[in-house]
Order: C-alpha cells, then structure tokens, then sequence
C-alpha cells in the first residue's frame, strides 16, 4: 500500500533527481516492487492527486526516415520542414515535442518542431516507444538480446536520470510530471516515481496492455483497446474502468488498434504498417472514440467506419502507399510513402489539406495532439460512397485484392439503389481486375436493390452496327432479377434467350430466370426457343435450359408445345425423357400464378 | 418435267410418342427414275420419296429437301409444307436445308418462319435464314435482316448485307452504310441497288475503299438499276466511275443494257455519260 504522504511527495518534486549523464539512478534487478498491490487502490489515490495536473500536448508534427542517415520532418501546422543528418538503425518515435531515434549505437533527442538536436547518448537495442513531459524524456528500448526491458529517462542535457532495467517486457512509456507510466508483461502498469527511483502504483488489466500514451491531454493505456487514466482505474481489475474499443468488425487482414508495444520496427515500412487502425479515445467524458469515427488503411485505401455501427462511412483512395496516420479533432492526418500528409475530414473524407515532408519517406510517424484542420468553404461536397468504392475499386497496386474484395461486399450492401449501377459498371466498363471479378459479379447477383439499373443495362446487346461491344452481365442479372421477382425483366431476359450471342451458360440463368418471371407475352419467344433448339440439347447447360423454357411453357399453358417436343424424334433422348417427365410432373397452375 | 409432292402430315394424338410432323417429299419425273443421290442433285432431278414411318431418317428427309430445292419456284406449292416442318422444328443440318428448300422457292410466306431462325444457336442456320429472307421477301424480312445486320457473327451479316439488296428498300440504305464502314464491303452492292436520289452518295462517296472489281460492280449496279437514277445522281455516279478510273468495253455496255432490259432513254443515258471511258 502506499501512502498519500509519498504519493505527494513524488509528485511535489519539481525536478527530477539528476544523476549524472552515463547509469545515473540506475535501478538493476527487480525494477518492480514485488510486494505492490496489482488492485488498482494505489493508481486510483495517484489517479485523485494526478488528475488535477495538465498533460502537456504534444507537438503536430510528421516525421520520416529518408535513407538510412536523415530523420526528416514537418510542422503540420505551419508546414515548416526539417532534416538532421545521423545514422537511422531503428524507427524514430514522436515523444511530446521530441523525436527519438537511434543509429549507430547512438540515441538522439530532437525538438520536434524544428529538428534541433537535444541530445544524443550512447545506446543499444532499438526503441519501443517514448513520451515526454516538457522536461524529461523517457525512452523504453528493446535490449540487444531480446529479453527483458530497458527504460532510460533523460533530460534536456542528455543527462541520464534513471534508468530502468527489468527481466520483465517493457512497452511504450508514458511520463506525466515526473511519474513514469509502465506497461509491462502486456497486463500491467507500474506508475514509477522518477525522483524517488521507486514503483509507486501498479494496476492490472483484463486487457492487454503494451502501450501508455498521452492523447488530448489524458493518459490511456492500452494496445487492442485503451483505458483512460480517471477516476475508473480503480475497476480495471475487473474490466470496469473507462475503457474503448473499436467495433468488432472484419476488416482486411485484421489490423489491430495498435501493434503490441514490445515490438521493434525497422526504419523501413512493412504490410503492418500499411494495414492499420486510426483511431482517438475521447478524453474526458464518457469513453468512446473522437468524433465518432475511425479509419482502417490498407495500401492506398483509407476506409472510415463509424464506432459505434462499424458501418463503413467513407473511402479515401489515394495515390500513394499510406504508411501511417494519426488521428485528430474532426479528422485524420495520414502520411504516405511520398511523405505528403493529407487532410482528411472526420465526418466526409473530403481532403481539408496537405502537408509535406518534401521528400520520399521510407517510414512515417504523425502526431496530431493538439491539431485541427476544418474544411475550407470551397471544398467540393463529397461524392456518394458508391462511387468512392469504385474510385477504390479502379486502385491498381499490390495487395489491393483483400481490401478491394472487401469493398465490393461493401458495395453490395449499400442500400443506394445506385450501388447496383456501379456493379454493373464495374462488369461492363473492362477495366476491373479479373481476379476481383467473381466477387463483382457474386455481389450483383445478391443485389435486391436497383432493379431498374439491371433493366436497362439487361436491354444491352451487341451491336455490329452502333459499335457496341460490350455485353451486360448475364448471368448475374438473371439471377438478382430472378430474386428479386422482377416481372418486368421478363420480356428482356426473353430477348436473351432468342439472342444467339447468350453464351449456354447464360442461356441456363436466363431460362431459369423466365421460368419464375415470364408472363403471357413471352409464351412466343420461349415456345420459339423451344422449337428451334430442341435439337441442340448436346450441351448440359442448354438442356438444362431448355428444361426450365418447358417448364414456364407448362406454366402458362402451353403444355402442348412441350409435348410435341417430347415426343420429337429429333430431340436428343436424354431431352425427351426430362421433357416427358416435365410433362408428366408440372401443374400448370396457368398464367396467374406468375 | 417433274413435279414434286411435299407432304406434313400429323398422326392422331392417340399415338402421342409419334405425334410428330410427318414429310412426304415425291418428286415424279416423267423420264427415267434415278433414287440415288447424284441424280437428286443434278440438274434433271429425278424421284425422291419419303415415307411418313421414314420421318425420322435424316438422310431421306434431307433428300427431299434437296429434290424441293432443285425445282426451285416450281415447288412453291409445297412451301407451306416445309415452313410447317421448320414450325415444328428440325436438327441443324436439316433446318439449313428447309431453308435452302424455301429460298430456292422463294414464296414471301416462308419469311415468318425464316425470321425465327435468325435465333437459331448455329451460325450456319442463320446464315441459311438470312439469305433465304432474301429469296422469299415478305413482310418480315426487312426487319429481320435488318437485326441480323447487326449481329454478333461477321457470316451472318455478310448474308444480311446481301440479302437486303435484294428485298431491302430506301431505307434500308443507312444501315447497310454502316455496315460498310465497319467493313462489310459486300454491302456496297446492296446500297447501289436500294438508294435513291437522296442518299446514293452514301455508296458513291465510300467505293474508293473498294477494289477495282468491286468498285465495277457497285458502279454497274448504279447505273443500271431497274429503277433508275435521277440526272443528278446519274452525273455524279458517272463522275465518280471516271475518278475512280472505272472503264467499261463497248461488249460489256451491251451485255449490260441486254441484261437489264433498260428503257431506250436509260440507255442513252448510260450510254453519253460513260462514253468518254468506253473503252474502243
């Protein structure tokens, strides 16, 4: 248990102990008090003093390596760039208002806004994560053999004031006003008095836990879901603190909220960082997700999901590999492989700005603490989210297959009657990727939606003369029209079984289509299909569809026609016998049942 | 001299499993019966009989299709006939000959079950209907060939193109314009026949494309229509043929003019606005 005396006391220090710049206040061993209560009562008395002090924002910046010797930069707000020249062995991390890398064995310290070296101090490993509290920044690293965690807290001097050393994995730290926030072993988080070089509060989680963050003045733990630091931490233990999660939704390969803390990433981007969530924890009120919304990046695809339906809201399709991205009030800032940061808003996708880095990136961090970008009044509004998908959709690059075939389900979901034009488009227009093309056509023939769009596209049909060349899905029209119970489609799905250029396979979905649909007026062309291509029955997908012409013939009546074909002796025999056995079997309720 | 008996016949509904379209096809000649199929299709046709138990035995009924077809309009009579065996349908090889049979007769009541079989899956079967469209004429066969025209399959078209020549009318012309431009070359012909005064420059500007031949053709075509041009278009038909370099030899006027049987003042038409390329 610890006392409030000492709680004070860590926070009344108004500077942290200085030790000297090379293993001063250096904590070996157990760096975690064994006999400190995991319950949360500790965290929740820090929580009570802590809560009345201010987390600093942190800088709006963008950062990226170009190379492998220069961390380059820009001010998101002003659009001020920056280069420093060092070695670049681990990616570079945004801590408050310094960026921390490491190269060469060496760490280094930037002010963020301007690339001004703070410091730099000998070090191995690479780095998990970092924060900053305007005075001291704390640095978790990967030791060199893999194991264990190493956090280093150091000054504005570069002077070392403590160091961490622990068995246990150490994950991306947090610092507000000299109280060191750990999570460790992915379930806990240790609150750890700088001055005093001492664990003061611990908690744990239901959740999993590998990062601290500061976010719009709170502090959040968290890697899959996040828990604000409130007056709930005391519940944690039981899963009932202030805690937010994304909706449980399939997205393309499943990217998590927050890739795990303990992990180290290389300097380049990778698929992880291509596929991931966007998303800001409300920091004060009700625990929830700001503004509503997050975004999903997959290669060149921003999608925005509501957080509370998951339904998707938006689609960003952009024309370069997006890296990384941060969310803002109103918005998200995402940064792509050509090192431009776009704008976009929250509530529409419209693009409210950009901001450049000024040169390729070959990875990419954002920070948007305090940032805001509203629309500007000229933006143009923004199109209908069917023809956002099929922006998306027209995207060619590697990996788009997941995300793509995802949208189309999307798409077909829509209840935007036009949504079914823009199948149709996608399937007439040549231009989609063949291996996207089943999942096209499987979403139009699901359509339910849009019936006169499927008409008019189904009363295509070649034409040597007018140069048209295209032909309509079929197949797929015949099935969502069938479905859908559409009588009116039933004189053009007619013109298709008299068409000589229906493929057999379509002719089998037009004529099982006509046996549900066709009405008195398409008695002549079924009973002309009958008659003039009972003889070509050879081929199992026209048999089959001369079967279900006999059947809509026996439906309206004219069961005569099919018996004289039944009995034909130029009708193949295996035909015959289905015929005598549609004869024999089929009521004919009579046109009225149609 | 031969006539020929084309019968259909349907057997009672009480033999259902035979209720089927039965063809007698008796070709009686009065020289020296020949039944082997050489005979069928030399120019002196001698018998071909189909039993109604033979129905279904291809080779016979093919046979007298074959022996319809030779005797041309003379077995108009038997016309609804054949239409009544294509209502009730037939196999590929058989349809092509009923319609190669009712082209041969060239009845305009054909054209209704001819135009149905534009539908036909075979290309083959539909190429036989559109040429048969422009043997037998009839109130469908414009519209029909004009939708076959348009078709898919570049064999089917090239028979449209041909068969409209010959039942098409004026209007037809815009059309078979387009067709040539996409490179059915075969409707030039076609146009020369069918255009009128008001839109003969569709062929007349298009038959540089054509070769030397062709462009004969079209030109002959033009000037000797049963109908013929008014004097501006005959001007600039004949201006075009002396562009084009197209010459004509006094022997060719003349199995021009014979064949035709041209009015005198058409005659004498052709006969000064071509002088100057004839050809001595």
């Amino acid at each position: 248990m610890i006392s409030k005396a000492r709680l004070l006391r860590s926070f009344g220090l108004g500077a942290v102990v200085v030790l000297g710049a090379c293993g001063g206040g250096q904590t070996q061993g157990a760096a975690f008090d064994p006999a400190q209560s995991d319950d949360g009562q500790d965290m929740a008395r820090l929580q009570a003093i802590w809560a009345a002090r201010p987390v600093p924002r942190g800088a709006d910046v963008a950062v990226g390596v170009f190379g492998d010797h220069a961390t380059v930069g820009v001010h998101i707000t002003n659009g001020e760039r920056w280069t420093y020249e060092h070695a670049v062995d681990c990616r570079p991390v945004i801590a408050g208002s310094v960026v921390v890398g490491s190269g060469q064995n060496e760490m280094f310290g930037l002010d963020a806004l301007t690339g001004k070296q703070l410091w730099t101090r000998k070090a191995g490993g690479c780095i998990r994560g970092a924060s900053d509290d305007g005075n001291v920044t704390v640095v978790s690293s990967r030791p060199v053999n893999g194991f264990g965690g190493i956090v280093v807290a150091i000054d504005r001097n570069g002077l070392v004031v403590r160091q961490v050393e622990d068995d246990s994995n150490i994950g991306a730290p947090a610092i507000v006003s000299g109280v060191l926030f750990l999570p460790w072993e992915g379930r806990f988080v240790s609150a750890y008095d700088l001055a005093l070089g001492e664990e003061v509060a611990r908690v744990r989680f239901t959740d999993r836990i590998t990062h601290a963050l500061t976010v719009g003045g709170a502090l959040f733990f968290g890697e899959r879901t996040f828990t604000r630091f409130d007056e709930k931490i005391v519940y944690a233990p039981i899963g009932r603190a202030s805690t937010v999660a994304l909706p449980d939704r399939t997205i393309p390969d499943n990217p998590p909220w927050m890739r795990s803390g303990h992990d180290v990433y290389a300097p380049r981007f990778s698929a992880n960082d291509t596929i991931r969530l966007i998303a800001r924890p409300e920091s004060e009120g009700a625990p929830g997700i700001v503004g509503g919304r997050y975004v999903a990046t997959h290669g060149r695809v921003a999608m925005a999901f509501s957080a509370k339906t998951a339904e998707l809201s938006w689609v960003h399709s952009h024309d370069s590999t997006l890296v990384a991205g941060s969310a803002y009030e109103g918005g998200f800032a995402l940064c792509d492989s050509e090192g431009v940061v776009t704008f976009l808003d929250a509530e529409s996708g419209r693009t409210a700005g950009l901001s450049a880095i000024g040169v390729p990136v070959d990875v990419c961090a954002v920070q948007t603490d305090a940032f805001k970008k509203p629309l500007g009044s000229s933006v143009e509004s923004a199109p209908p989210l069917r023809d956002q998908i099929a922006s998306a959709l027209a995207l060619r690059y590697i990996d788009a297959l997941a995300v793509q075939r995802f949208l189309v389900r999307e798409l077909a979901s829509l209840e935007d009657e036009a949504a079914t034009e823009t199948l149709i488009d996608l399937l007439m227009g040549q231009v989609t990727e063949e291996d996207l093309l089943p999942d096209v056509k499987a979403a139009l023939a699901s359509r339910r939606q849009g019936l006169p769009f499927m008409r008019t596209a189904l009363a295509v049909h070649r034409d040597f003369l007018e140069g048209v060349s295209v032909r309509p899905p079929v197949i797929q029209l015949a099935q969502a029209l069938a479905g859908a119970r559409d009588v009116a489609a039933a004189p053009l799905l007619a013109e298709w079984l008299l068409d000589p250029d229906t493929t057999p396979l379509e002719l089998e979905h037009v004529a099982a289509a006509l046996e549900q649909l066709a009405g008195p007026n398409e008695v002549h062309a079924l009973r002309t299909f009958l008659t003039v291509n009972h003889s070509e029955a050879a081929e199992p997908p026209i048999e089959n569809a001369l079967v279900s012409v006999a059947r809509a013939l026996i439906r309206l009546g004219a069961r005569p026609d099919v018996a004289r074909v039944s009995s034909n002796v130029y009708t193949p025999e295996p035909l015959r016998t289905k015929l005598a056995i549609v004869v024999a079997n089929t009521p004919e309720p009579g046109a009225s049942a149609r | 001299m031969c006539t020929v008996l084309l019968v259909v016949d349907f057997l009672k509904p009480t033999r259902p499993q035979l209720a089927l379209p039965v063809v007698a096809a008796l070709l009686v000649c009065t020289g020296q019966a020949r039944a082997d199929s050489a005979a069928v299709r030399s120019s002196k046709p001698t018998a071909a009989v189909v039993h109604p138990e033979d129905f279904g035995d291809p080779a016979k009924v093919e046979s007298a299709l074959l022996a319809a077809a030779q005797l041309g309009n003379k077995a108009k009579p038997f016309a609804p006939a054949i239409e009544d065996l294509l209502s009730v349908g037939l196999p590929a090889h058989l349809a092509v000959s009923a319609l190669t049979a009712l082209s041969a007769i060239g009845s305009p009541s054909s054209s209704k079950v001819a135009a149905v079989y534009l539908s036909h899956r075979r290309s083959a079967v539909r190429v036989a209907a559109a040429k048969t469209l422009g043997a037998t004429g009839g109130e469908n066969a414009v519209q029909a060939l004009g939708r076959a025209l348009r078709s898919n399959d570049a064999e089917v078209r090239l028979a449209a193109a041909q068969s409209l020549g010959s039942v098409g009318n004026a209007q037809s012309v815009s059309d078979l314009a387009k067709a040539f431009d996409r490179g059915v070359h075969t409707a030039a012909l076609s146009i020369a026949r069918l255009c009128d005064d008001t839109n003969c420059d569709e062929i007349i500007t298009r038959t540089a494309r054509l070769s030397v031949e062709a462009q004969r053709e079209c030109f002959v075509a033009l000037l000797a229509r049963k109908t013929p041009l008014g004097d501006p278009s005959f001007s600039r038909v004949a201006t075009a043929a002396k562009t084009a370099g197209i010459t004509f030899t006094n022997s060719e006027l003349k199995a021009l003019f014979g064949k035709l049987k041209l009015s005198d003042v058409a005659k004498a038409k052709i006969q000064l606005l071509v002088s100057d390329q004839v050809k001595k």
